[in-house]
């Protein structure tokens, strides 16, 4: 009951703005293990995102995200693609996910977070490209070279899909950079750093390419991975919708047998989930009738969606009966 | 019927004047036209030589080849097939370092386009399509050629640019011969051999022996103004043994056999990328050959039989890896040659050739079947020599395109030679490039194209003189050559028939030799020019149209200088070569200079030979391949013993 409570105070700020954090710990993989899309997965699903992954069948070859719960930081080479630098998720959580580029790769926002701005995630290197930076393999460099003043560098951008279309705007994240007139200033990202991704605004997908200095006629020496962790999606309205959210109001929350909404103005669809995503009540309301009655429902966090010529507008309730 | 005739080892032919220049004439000129032209007939027997039955009976009418022949006191130093190429400046090597793996570019061609043979069978890895030279010591052979120019129609596939021959010959009714080389060097670099043989009349037996081992550790300067840092895990250890057999049923029908055993460990150094390495390559090779040949009024039948069976094990602890690869390869060539006479000659061959490699990444045995039969026809008066071929080959139930080729030799007068020669060459997409996995295509066409060349001989010879020049143009157009590039929307790469590429250029070659009574003074020096250019845009790897090759440079030279007074020889060699378009980066020109000095004493049948050798006596900092140091000023020194 004190964790409802607690949600609430954070929620209550505004209950169109809501925020889903993919941290990958609900796939609960054993230490050391990973998913790259051999057991046939086109995505992985955490939070309101999806995380393209490609596995080829036939050579049993992977691109994209995966999921892993890898900790080795010491073994160079690509026999160990899938581990983290960090060896661990942000704040030392179990789970993260490792991206291999071979092309670019690929995140969906859905459900409430669709066509929402992402706020942000946290990345690190993958434990190959670091070690590779920093010492070199047989192809790729070691940042700085002999001297260390190459101005080498090691990094994504990251490039926003929204209806339809490839924008120009970008975030751009150093993974390593070697570029400082003072060479002590030079790093190898080794630790989990948030980036901020609001300014990208509402998003479909993310698209993330690598960048090099180390490169050849056989295109970028340095190996092509990342990790990413805790993807925070904003499942609040765009600024576009906000003057008809802000005449709504959804009460009682907690709530115990029914819900009203005030301010509706046209004839409304509604829908009504728990946090694992399942619908538990939908239907439609209008000004005349702005009553919602769900059966048999448990205690707990819900998520309401209404739906009407003025767009889509989230909110977070609380059932709380005795 | 046709031999090839072989100096006895000596270290220094043991004449009068007379027959010692004969000898040097014989040596230069007769000898390679010789085994050019391959006729029992012509053979001149000249005192102190020994006729052997040859070891191959195919001819290249039209082609220049370079043949090295041990005569000489420096020749007696032990020296890998790189070495002799690269130092005497006769085509371009890729070398990775000393000790490290070494191709060859031919006429602006890759290392896939040079076939190598051992006694007429190809030794090139059919997996990679290529040889690694570093592991091949001269010391277990008894002669080196290289024939430059297409001549698929002789040797098959793979011959696009040339061949490089490495023979073996038995000789009879010698008694009991030995040789015994060792020498010490930079970098605890030792090196050993010995040559053991007995024959006489019917029986012949020769065992070769091999060793060499070196840490490398050498120091190099990363860059300028830097400090010098030490090479690490760049040590090598080879060993080797070749035993040959030889039976004389009668005159006519002679059975040689080879077992070639070699084993060879190094480390792979750290590039100037990295910081460093634990890479370590096992190859081991195990060749068996037989040959029978039997000559019958004016005809030659010879059928040869091999069984190579090689792996190479790459380890590198560092990141987890482990990769063993090995291959068999069993052979037969049947050959038949009518020498009617007159001016006609006629001849046929059948090759077959049956391959099964395994390695991880082909994820099953992978076994294929190469066929071949080709004719020639050839025709020689006084002065015109000319030969057509064609070779007719299949693989995997493809059949490949005929190959023919046209040469001529035309003798205009005594001191002036035209050789010209024209041919379609091919090679056939390496077992990598149709099963590995992922990427390999099975549906893979053979690269091919024509070749064309002409060249200028001149000869002059006088009592205490003589003097060559050669030059030679020539043109190739090679299409279907096999490039890797990014598959759509496949996460790896895949082989594909993308690229063309188009080869000219003029190499030329001049020698002068006097002697000035007890003193022979010889000057050689090349130079070649030779431009190798994509003819198609790749996006990936990134070629543009008319961009360069990879690793061929435009420009090389050789200048070499050798005093020879009585019993001791002096040499210098210079070789430059131009810079070369390296993958990530340009790799500079760079020069280097070599000295190399020999004495030999005579203790009744034995001789002792001390040499001594001063590797890049300019000490420059030098790459052939980029982030791979070459190294500094670098000692030898050795002794050879011989009957």
């Amino acid at each position: 009951m004190i964790r409802y409570i607690f949600f609430l105070l954070i929620v209550s700020q505004s209950f169109v703005s809501a925020q889903t954090v993919a941290d990958f710990e609900s796939f609960d993989l054993e230490r050391d293990t990973f998913l790259n899309g051999s057991e046939g997965q086109d995505f992985y699903r955490s939070g309101n995102v999806a995380l393209k992954v490609d596995f080829d069948d036939e050579f049993n070859l992977w691109s994209g995200f995966s999921i892993s719960t890898m900790t080795d930081t010491m073994t160079p080479g690509f026999t160990n693609q899938y581990s983290c630098i960090s060896g661990s998720g942000v704040n030392e959580s179990k789970t993260y996910s490792t991206a291999f580029i071979f092309d670019n790769a690929i995140l969906l926002t859905e459900g409430e977070a669709a066509g929402k701005p992402v706020l942000g995630c946290y990345i690190n290197n993958a434990t190959y490209p670091y070690l590779s930076m920093r010492d070199g393999d047989q192809f790729a460099k070691k940042f700085g070279g002999p001297t260390g003043d190459d101005p080498d560098f090691f990094r994504i951008k990251i490039q926003k899909y929204y209806n339809g279309r490839l924008h120009d705007d970008s975030v751009v994240v150093y993974l390593a950079d070697f570029r400082f007139d003072n060479n002590e200033e030079d790093f190898i990202l080794d630790e989990w750093r948030f980036v901020d991704l609001k300014s990208l605004g509402p998003v479909d997908s993310l698209s993330f390419t690598l960048a090099s200095s180390d490169v050849g006629a056989f295109g970028i020496n340095t190996p092509t991975y990342f990790c990413i962790d805790n993807i925070i999606t904003s499942d609040m309205t765009s600024p576009v919708d906000q003057t008809m959210a802000d005449h709504l109001s959804v009460g009682p929350n907690p709530f115990i047998d029914h819900l009203r909404i005030e301010g509706l103005r046209v004839e409304t669809n509604y829908r009504l989930y728990d946090l694992q995503g399942r619908m538990v009540s939908y239907g439609t309301i209008s000004p005349e009738n702005d009553l919602i009655f769900p059966h048999k429902l448990n205690n707990g966090i819900f998520r309401l969606s209404l739906e009407n010529e003025y767009g889509k507008f989230f909110y977070s309730i609380l059932r709380m009966a005795n | 019927m046709s031999f090839v005739v072989r100096i006895d080892p000596g270290c220094r032919i043991q004449q009068d004047d007379v027959l010692y220049r004969l000898q040097i004439i014989w040596l230069i000129i007769i000898a390679p036209l010789q085994d050019l032209i391959g006729q029992a007939d012509s053979v001149i027997l000249l005192p102190q030589v020994t006729v052997v039955p040859g070891a191959s009976l195919t001819t290249s009418t039209g082609s220049i080849m370079e043949t090295r022949v041990d005569t000489g006191i420096l020749d007696q130093m032990p020296t890998s097939l790189d070495q002799w190429l690269s130092d005497d400046g006769l085509t371009y090597i890729k070398s990775y370092g000393l000790g490290s793996i070494a191709t060859l570019s031919l006429r602006g061609g890759a290392a896939q386009h040079t076939a190598i043979l051992w006694n007429g069978l190809p030794l090139t890895n059919p997996m990679l399509g290529q040889m690694d030279l570093s592991l091949l010591p001269l010391g277990l052979t008894d002669r080196a050629q290289l024939v430059k120019g297409g001549v698929a129609s002789h040797w098959g596939s793979g011959a696009v640019d040339g061949a490089i021959r490495m023979d073996n010959m038995i000789g009879f009714g010698k008694g009991l011969k030995y040789r015994l080389t060792g020498n010490l060097g930079s970098w605890k670099r030792s090196e050993g051999s010995s040559e053991i043989h007995w024959s006489q009349e019917k029986l012949s037996t020769t065992t070769r022996l091999f060793y060499r081992s070196a840490k490398n550790n050498f120091k190099y300067t990363p860059g300028p103004g830097l400090p010098e840092e030490q090479l690490e895990n760049a040590q090598i250890e080879n060993f080797g043994v070749l035993q040959s057999l030889g039976l004389k049923f009668d005159d006519k029908n002679i059975l040689s056999a080879y077992v070639w055993w070699q084993d060879s460990d190094r480390g792979i150094p750290a590039t100037l990328r990295q910081d460093q390495s634990m890479a370590t390559q096992k190859d081991n090779a195990f060749r068996t050959m037989m040959e029978f040949r039997s000559y019958w009024d004016n005809n030659v039948s010879q059928l040869k039989l091999g069984h190579f069976r090689e792996s190479l094990d790459y380890r590198d602890p560092l990141i987890n890896l482990s990769s063993r690869s090995n291959f068999n390869t069993t052979l037969v060539q049947l050959t038949q040659q009518f020498n009617y006479p007159g001016p006609w000659q006629f001849g046929v061959d059948f090759r077959f050739r049956h391959t099964s490699a395994y390695i991880e990444n082909y994820g099953r045995d992978v076994n294929e079947i190469q066929w071949t039969a080709s004719g020639h026809v050839t025709y020689h008066n006084e002065n015109l020599r000319s030969e057509i071929r064609a070779r007719q080959g299949f693989f995997e139930n493809r059949i490949i395109p005929i190959m023919p080729s046209l040469g001529l030799e035309f003798e205009v007068n005594d001191w002036l030679e035209l050789r010209s020669r024209i041919s379609r060459n091919y090679r056939v997409p390496t077992l990598n490039d149709r099963y590995w996995q992922p990427g390999g295509n099975q549906d893979l066409l053979p690269e091919e194209g024509w070749s064309e060349e002409i060249s200028v001989i001149m000869n002059w010879n006088a009592i205490d003189m003589s003097s060559n020049v050669e030059v030679s143009l020539f043109n190739k157009n090679l299409e279907n050559w096999i490039v890797w590039t990014p598959i759509t929307g496949r996460p790896y790469w895949g082989a594909s028939n993308l690229a063309r590429v188009w080869s000219r250029g003029v190499e030329s070659s001049v020698s002068f030799r006097k002697r000035w009574v007890d003193l022979v003074t010889e000057v050689k020096g090349n130079l070649n020019y030779i431009r190798s250019t994509n003819q198609e845009r790749i996006d990936q790897p990134i070629i543009e149209e008319g961009q360069r090759l990879f690793y061929v440079p435009e420009w090389t030279g050789n200048l070499s200088a050798k005093i020879i007074y009585d019993e001791f020889e002096f040499e210098y060699q210079h070789n430059w070569t131009d810079e070369v378009l390296g993958i990530n980066q340009r790799v500079s020109s760079f020069q280097v200079g070599c000295v190399r000095s020999g004495y030999c004493m005579k203790f009744e049948d034995l001789s002792f030979t001390v040499f001594g050798e001063v590797d890049n006596v300019w000490n420059a900092d030098y790459f052939i391949v980029e982030g791979r140091p070459m190294p500094g000023r670098n000692f030898q020194i050795g002794v050879s013993i011989k009957n």
